[in-house]
């Protein structure tokens, strides 16, 4: 038969046991608003039996054998993916955003206000318009200085062109110097808990809240470079790059480091110093994905592709403009002098074109030596517009083209970062749903494990109660 | 499905993100009018609009250079009629003199010859603006001394009408006025007029009165060239015009936003939002703690 002790044991057990509960609980709602944590769950068994009635087990009470984390790894899985492409498309969607220099403007010159083609494509024009003019009456003073300054204008317009691009591929670098911190930062302490997680473990009990930060720690470094987790048979995590090369290798992270490429304009390439080791590998823009992939992506790809295009047709345009303006003869007789230069090499023809000329006269507008009313040349010069440039295509196609070609990179960042944000944010949604804590929940717990701590604490006075019965009987006061 | 308190919070956060976006781009369309305003709007259009500003741009500056050729051509074809108007008193002069010339007559003559000359030479030393008009392509000095000798070229200056396309936007001196290419010298007949009359001769001021009539014959076709190129650049001015308006309402049709269809948009993503913010501060207000004793 049960012995009146054994009920003040069992319920002393069953006591602690929802304490236990009612701890968790309460961690869970402190928790809830914790990046990664998940809920964990008191798990309570009863105790083997210790007594009999009438051959009849009667339990032993109750207690927590272990607490779970509530962990969906098949979630989990796809979410370093989904967390990866979300950022890098974002990166490389906001980077592109950012430049202006192709946006549509306004012209109120003709008293209502008319859309144009960003600042180049209206340098272009005002350009081509006063050499027009001027090919009407091309020894009148103020049209020739009028030509005079819109060629000014537009060797400004392409170096402000070529700037603004510039500028935005520097910040991508400073952007990816800073990102490279934070993803050294985040591999140290993914190594640091995989040992922590290691020891922790050695004791049989799971580490959850190490457990919790080694994830959120993953999910950084599956957002800033794609890094792929990958659990080995010793229970740690390692981190792979998309490249397939490793960041973080059990307990040892590899440091990303970023240095001057002289092959890209000295923008900064990014070089790892491998796990555990000293040794360097060089790592190419397609071998990190996440922000720092996109800002590489972005920074590399789209605005280095319209920065080449720029430069191209500054290159050309001045070529063909310099052809005709040597042929022809300036006011003051001059002849054989280019109109722009760009400097030595395609590449940076933007940036550096400059009008040759000194002063208005110099302007070949005539065809032949002292004839001031002749435009025969003005006229070649404005013919220059409809002339094909290398890519076969004039100046007014080849900005058009320009500009449709830099807005569908940037539309399909921006298209592709919808629908990337979209997915991750239905997996994080999801995830939330499985491991997040919620407190309705949690509270509900609470005043089952208050109502169950009662009712245990009922049974400990009742059989006290009894206790003090069967030693009065005895005489025997407690 | 489960729903934890951070499922609350990212579906609120989520959701008022993405009406407060829609907000945003709806403002700034109906706040500038412009349904495109950076090139990943719409690529295919941004790139249009830099082609159709860039075209309209191009004839506008076509129209402007052909309305100013259609003014010079228009100051020089009142000089070419006043010309004209000269050589037919020239004419009639010589006629009069031919049938009764006098000796008293002939000083008069004379003076009246060398004056019609003088008038005739103002008139092609015109100018308009900074240029003489029948120099040809030499705008710096008269095209014709006190002497009558030409100091300009044979060179007749263009302009364009279209892409491209030129049409000429001055006299041709050296034919219609010097008689090149067997052509009649208006200056030489003047000029053989007052020397026939001053010696008296009406046999030779006689001979005198065809030229003057290939003369002006030879101005009245200039004249007419000039109204024809005149019409030309009016015509073109015109095309051009359209032509630059047609591609600035492409641009308008491309870039600009429907005021009503921007406002509509405007107004339903205001409404999403407060119906986000809405349904969002609503979810918070449902919880346990609020209705457990305390």
């Amino acid at each position: 038969m049960a012995n009146i002790l054994s009920i003040l044991t069992s319920a002393g057990t069953s006591l602690a046991a929802q304490q236990e509960v009612t701890a968790t609980a309460s961690n869970n709602i402190d928790n809830a608003n914790t990046p990664g944590y998940s809920r964990q769950t008191a798990v309570v068994t009863d105790l083997a039996p210790t007594d009999t009635v009438g051959g009849t087990v009667v339990g032993g009470g109750a207690t927590v054998t272990t607490v779970t984390q509530a962990r969906n790894r098949f979630l989990e899985a796809q979410i370093p993916q989904a967390l990866a492409q979300a950022a890098q498309s974002s990166a490389e969607s906001d980077a592109l955003a950012s430049l202006a220099t192709f946006n549509t403007g306004t012209d109120a010159s003709s008293g209502s206000s008319t859309t144009t083609g960003g600042a180049l494509s209206t340098a272009i024009s005002s350009f081509y318009s006063s050499l027009s003019a001027v090919a009407q009456d091309p020894s009148d003073p103020s049209l020739r200085s009028a030509a005079f300054g819109e060629a000014q204008a537009l060797a400004q317009a392409f170096n402000t062109t070529s700037e603004d691009i510039a500028s935005s591929r520097s910040a991508l670098d400073t952007q990816a110097s800073g990102l490279v911190g934070e993803i050294n930062a985040a591999a140290a302490a993914v190594a640091q808990l995989n040992g922590e997680i290691q020891e922790a473990s050695a004791g049989g009990t799971p580490p959850n809240d190490l457990l919790d930060q080694r994830q959120t720690q993953l999910d950084t470094l599956a957002t800033l470079t794609g890094g792929t987790p990958l659990t080995t048979s010793q229970g740690y995590v390692n981190v792979m790059l998309p490249g397939g090369i490793a960041l973080v290798a059990g307990t040892s992270a590899g440091s990303l480091s970023t240095q001057p490429d002289p092959t890209n304009g000295g923008h900064l390439g990014l070089v790892l110093t491998q796990p555990g080791g000293t040794s360097t590998i060089a790592i190419a823009d397609a071998g990190v994905g996440g922000s720092l992939g996109g800002t590489l992506a972005a920074r590399d790809g789209a605005l280095a592709t319209a920065a080449a295009q720029v430069d191209e047709l500054a290159s050309d345009l001045s070529a063909q403009l310099n052809t005709v303006n040597e042929a022809g003869y300036g006011l003051d007789g001059s002849t054989g002098l280019a109109l722009f230069t760009t400097g030595p090499t395609v590449t940076g023809a933007a940036g550096a074109m400059a009008l040759a000329l000194s002063n208005s006269d110099q302007l070949a507008l005539s065809a032949t030596s002292g004839a001031t009313g002749d435009a025969t040349n003005a006229q070649a010069l404005v013919a220059t517009q409809s002339a094909a440039l290398s890519g076969g295509e004039d100046v007014t196609s080849t900005l058009s083209s320009i500009t449709s070609q830099f807005g569908t990179a940037a539309s399909d960042a921006q298209a592709l970062s919808t629908q990337d944000s979209a997915l991750s944010a239905n997996l994080q949604t999801q995830r939330a749903s499985y491991s997040g804590v919620s407190t309705d929940e949690e509270l509900i717990t609470l005043q089952s494990a208050q109502r169950a701590y009662e009712a245990i604490s009922k049974v400990i006075t009742t059989t006290d109660t009894m206790m003090d019965y069967l030693l009065s009987m005895t005489n025997i006061t407690t | 499905m489960r729903v934890s308190d951070s499922v609350i919070f990212q579906n609120a956060t989520q959701n008022t993100q993405a009406a407060e976006s829609a907000v945003q781009r709806a403002t700034e369309v109906a706040s500038t009018g412009l349904k495109v305003q950076t090139p990943s709007d719409a690529p295919s259009a941004a790139g249009l609009i830099v082609t159709y500003s860039m075209q309209s741009s191009r004839y506008t500056a076509i129209a402007s250079g052909a309305q100013a050729a259609s003014s010079e051509l228009s100051a020089a074809s009142s000089a070419l009629n006043d010309i004209s108007t000269q050589l037919s008193q020239a004419k009639q002069l010589a006629m009069e003199y031919a049938s009764s010339g006098t000796s008293q007559q002939s000083a008069a003559g004379v003076t009246q010859a060398n004056s019609i000359l003088s008038q005739i030479l103002a008139d092609l030393n015109t100018s308009f603006g900074n240029r003489y008009l029948f120099g040809g392509t030499l705008d710096g000095a008269p095209p014709f001394d006190a002497a009558g000798n030409y100091q300009g070229n044979a060179s007749v200056r263009q302009v364009e009408i279209a892409p491209g396309v030129y049409e000429p936007s001055s006299v041709d001196t050296s034919t219609s006025i010097l008689g090149s290419g067997g052509g009649t010298n208006v200056v030489t007949a003047l000029q053989s007029l007052s020397t026939a009359i001053a010696s008296n001769d009406p046999t030779q001021v006689q001979a005198v009165i065809s030229s003057l009539d290939a003369s002006i014959n030879q101005v009245a076709g200039a004249s007419a060239q000039a109204g024809v190129s005149m019409s030309t650049f009016n015509s073109a001015v015109t095309t051009a015009t359209q032509t630059a308006s047609n591609y600035t309402k492409a641009t308008s049709n491309l870039s600009d936003a429907d005021v009503v269809a921007s406002s509509i948009a405007l107004q339903a993503a205001q409404t999403a939002l407060q119906a986000s913010l809405s349904a969002t501060a609503q979810s918070f207000k449902l919880s346990l703690v609020d209705y457990l004793p305390s």
